[in-house]
């Protein structure tokens, strides 16, 4: 059976598929401040030194919006990665004309820059934050210009539906859709683009690793 | 377990037999227990995508062909053409997921690398690609789109030509890599199917399949419980299914006649 590596800083369960098994990865050493860029390349480090070792996997999922080290993790291993957020914001996109992100508000000034750099800014309604999944539905009401809604931050699938019925809107809960569309990846034969994503001239695992664990 | 009827729309009338080429689409995916694909040819159509007068043929032959799929028991529709044809009034018309390969196909580039290019047949399709890649606004992310010079058969497909086809197909391909700077080759019709294999192995990018990446898309969406949004694709005031249904037979009838 196919088997997938999800690597996530969520609470809650990894989500089911039925093609394949899934494995959840949390990764270690995170900082407790992620609400701006001063620590996210330590983040990068973390999700990095998480999925480096995919032996025996078929496919990696960064299944957190953020998309820490997913570019990174792409330039070191030859199975497709996923990163959550850049697949949610263009399948958002399948599906509507323009997408907007509502982020627990440690995730709102990372997704505001993913959307820059993925050049999504046109197609993208705003980022609204809901500090708990009980403010979903008031975020929803400040991305009126929105066709879809993407959830970042540790929302789950059941969070995700209540928004639906709320709103009547598609809301895509990018860790499920990670894992969807790997298997679907897989099922196709596609991996990312080595051309995208090079290998590092002198790959250093042993130097990631122990960088991840260092504590001052 | 819960069964989904999957509606497959091909773009042309055609025989039995060349519905078959079509359907062997489905052998180039792994796909899932419980889904199901029907094909089913539109009654009419244009002679091919290749101008603004086409595509109006083309949007209400689709159209006709799949406006009565959710009531007829089918749980999302795929459009068997990179043009995307027929997609927005079905999305319009209908509550279940409609795929079209052309936006599927250009936005999953990018989730696999930062630039894509369309690789076509000719040159005449160009503005298939362009129109949708405006839709997007996402021209800029789009490296090239190269056309190998060769005219397509939409019957008969690379049958018996894959000596002229496919060498010719990949060197327009290696030239969007190369010198395009694509990190991702998008086939420009789901026609060219038969040449994903060939190219897969030769060239150093990913390739996509578009036909069979909608058959994905469609099994996502279902187990995700996705589909398209009501603010972009808002349903009509009334309904014209039964204009629609007469056009399809008027246009069933000229087809016949040839």
């Amino acid at each position: 059976m196919t088997r997938i590596l999800v690597i996530s800083n969520t609470h809650h369960a990894a989500p089911a598929d039925p093609e394949a098994e899934i494995v959840l990865r949390a990764p270690a050493g995170l900082p407790a401040d992620l609400d701006g860029p001063a620590h996210w390349p330590l983040a990068d480090l973390s999700y990095l030194a998480a999925g480096q070792d995919a032996e025996g996997f078929d496919a990696v999922c960064v299944g957190d919006a953020e998309d820490f080290g997913a570019n990174a993790l792409r330039s070191v291993l030859d199975v497709p990665v996923i990163g959550a957020g850049r697949s949610a914001m263009l399948y958002a996109l399948t599906l509507g004309a323009r997408f907007g992100v509502i982020a627990r508000p440690a995730a709102t000034h990372r997704m505001k820059r993913q959307v820059q750099e993925f050049g999504l800014a046109a197609q993208c309604a705003g980022v609204a934050f809901a500090p708990e999944a009980s403010n979903l539905t008031n975020a929803a009401g400040q991305l009126s210009d929105a066709d879809v809604l993407v959830l970042a931050g540790s929302f789950d699938e059941a969070e995700a539906q209540a928004l639906r019925d709320a709103t009547g809107l598609p809301v895509i809960e990018p860790l499920a859709l990670s894992v969807r569309l790997a298997a679907g990846f897989l099922a196709l034969g596609l991996c990312h683009s080595a051309r995208s994503y090079p290998a590092p001239g002198v790959p250093k695992p042993d130097m990631i690793a122990a960088l991840a664990v260092a504590r001052g | 377990m819960t069964m989904h009827r999957v509606l497959v729309i091909v773009p042309f009338p055609m025989s039995a037999e060349n519905l078959e080429k079509r359907r062997a689409q489905l052998r180039a995916v792994r796909l899932v227990e419980g889904v199901s694909f029907e094909f089913r040819p539109v009654a009419f159509a244009p002679s091919g995508y290749v101008s603004q007068h086409d595509s109006v043929l083309a949007d209400l032959g689709i159209l006709a062909a799949g406006v009565n799929a959710q009531a007829e028991g089918f749980d999302a529709v795929c459009i068997d053409t990179m043009s995307d044809s027929g997609m927005t009034p079905l999305r319009a018309a209908l509550d279940i997921p409609v795929i079209g390969p052309g936006r599927h196909a250009m936005l999953s580039a990018l989730m696999l690398g930062e630039r894509f290019s369309i690789l076509a047949m000719w040159d005449k399709w160009r503005h298939l690609y362009a129109k949708t890649l405006a839709d997007l606004g996402l021209g800029d992310k789009c490296a090239s789109v190269r056309a190998a010079g060769l005219r397509p058969d939409n019957q008969s497909l690379l049958g018996g030509k894959e000596d002229e086809t496919f060498p010719a197909l990949h060197r327009a391909a290696l030239q969007c890599v190369e010198e395009d700077g694509a990190d991702v080759i998008v086939l420009g019709s789901t026609t060219m199917h038969e040449a994903h294999g060939y190219l897969a192995e030769r060239l150093p990018v990913p390739v996509i399949n578009p036909g069979p990446l909608t058959y994905r898309m469609a099994i996502a969406a279902l187990g995700l419980g996705h589909r398209h949004s009501r603010r972009a694709y808002p349903a009509a005031a009334t309904s014209e299914t039964a204009r629609l249904r007469a056009l399809a037979e008027a246009g069933a009838v000229l087809t016949e006649r040839g």
